[in-house]
């Protein structure tokens, strides 16, 4: 209902990682992009209630796939990230960004040396 | 590629589609099963446990806190307030608009607003603060708490209030669907509030006293059966009005 929505941090890594999955973000699949470019493992729980959540919001859709054997013959849902989505997306990340300008956050401190 | 029948309905998956829906259900019991093959069987147990958990808690704690809050306020609530404002509570509001008034004015805003205390608390823990049905049943809430003076100016400042919030909600777009799930919640639960005191009456008409166990396991157990149907009736109008459809294609990204 909101048209500028606000994202938690956890949203916002799930929608990256929506994002460069493309085609082929599902359960199984964002739970080992996030493990793999974070380094953190999200329970499946923690994702799904975050999905869901984010589906009634319309930030993002699913699209259904074909069932397969390894899954009981259950189908994949695949999620896509709409147009509010990304907007929602793009505001936080726009934020990020200019509360970050001028720092140096990635260089490490010199010994003896003031933080940046 | 190659399609597999579709499968059979586990009670695994019937358990979880009672609270996600029978499409999500699939799809996560699917991932679960997927991801349990390199990780095994007892984590596929201890995800399933915690995705259940993690999806469903807010309805029945929601429904806990309302029973528990309810329970307060018919008991200790009232006289709280009472020490609180410093309100002096009367049988009758008396000098209301007209006399005549009094039956359509006084009775049903008393039940309805009653009803409010009751929402509050479920409309809180299961949609949380940031949903808009909680925001306009916490101005209500609030707006509302002179009527419980039971003085004419309360009375009637609660009633204009009330009056105005309720229109301007349904003339606004955005606020026009949680308004229709707060009265239509409402509704049931004054309606049951209005003939509670019937069974009160019924109770003490056959000779049971006002403290006595039958008189209080029934009252207890009205209560429960009130928030019930409230509870079924929101959380349905609430997942048909206010949650997002399936999203058209067009807005796709």
């Amino acid at each position: 209902m909101n048209s500028e929505r606000s994202l938690g941090e956890f949203e916002q890594i799930v929608l990256l990682a929506v994002l460069r999955l493309g085609d082929e973000a599902y359960g199984v699949t964002i739970l080992a992009e996030i493990a793999a470019k974070t380094g953190r493992n999200p329970s499946p729980g923690a994702l799904y209630t975050t999905l869901h959540r984010m589906e009634d919001k319309g930030l993002v859709t699913f699209r259904d796939g074909s069932p397969t054997p390894e899954r009981g013959g259950r189908a994949k849902r695949f999620v896509v990230v709409t147009r509010p989505g990304r907007a929602a997306l793009a505001s936080a990340q726009t934020a990020y960004r200019s509360l970050l300008d001028g720092l140096d956050l990635l260089t490490p401190p010199q010994p003896g040396g003031a933080h940046a | 590629m190659p399609k597999s029948p579709p499968a059979a309905a586990t009670p695994t998956e019937w358990l979880l589609a009672r609270i996600a829906g029978p499409t999500r259900a699939a799809a996560i019991l699917g991932d679960l099963l997927e991801l349990s093959a390199t990780r095994g069987r007892l984590w596929f147990w201890i995800a399933y446990v915690h995705t259940l958990v993690s999806l469903g808690w807010r309805a029945p704690v929601a429904f806990l806190c309302a029973y528990f809050f309810s329970s307060w306020v018919a008991t200790a609530g009232f006289s709280t307030l009472r020490h609180l404002f410093g309100f002096r509570f009367r049988s009758s509001p008396g000098h209301v608009f007209h006399p005549a008034l009094h039956a359509i004015w006084h009775v049903p805003m008393g039940d309805s607003l009653i009803a409010l205390w009751f929402i509050l608390p479920f409309v809180l823990v299961r949609f949380g603060v940031r949903d808009r049905l909680t925001w306009l049943t916490c101005a209500l809430f609030l707006l509302t708490i002179p009527f419980f003076s039971l003085s004419a100016a309360g009375v009637n400042f609660a009633g204009v209030v009330t009056a105005a919030t309720v229109l301007a909600a349904l003339c606004l777009r955005g606020w026009r669907r949680p308004m229709i799930v707060l009265v239509a919640t409402v509704g049931p639960i004054a309606v049951a509030i209005f003939f509670s005191a019937k069974v009160w009456y019924l109770f003490l008409s056959r000779g049971y006293g006002y403290a006595s166990p039958q008189l209080q396991r029934a009252m207890t157990l009205y209560r429960a059966l009130e928030l019930s149907i409230a509870a079924i009736v929101c959380s349905s109008l609430y997942r048909r009005l206010l949650q997002m459809k399936p999203t058209d294609r067009s807005t796709i990204a």
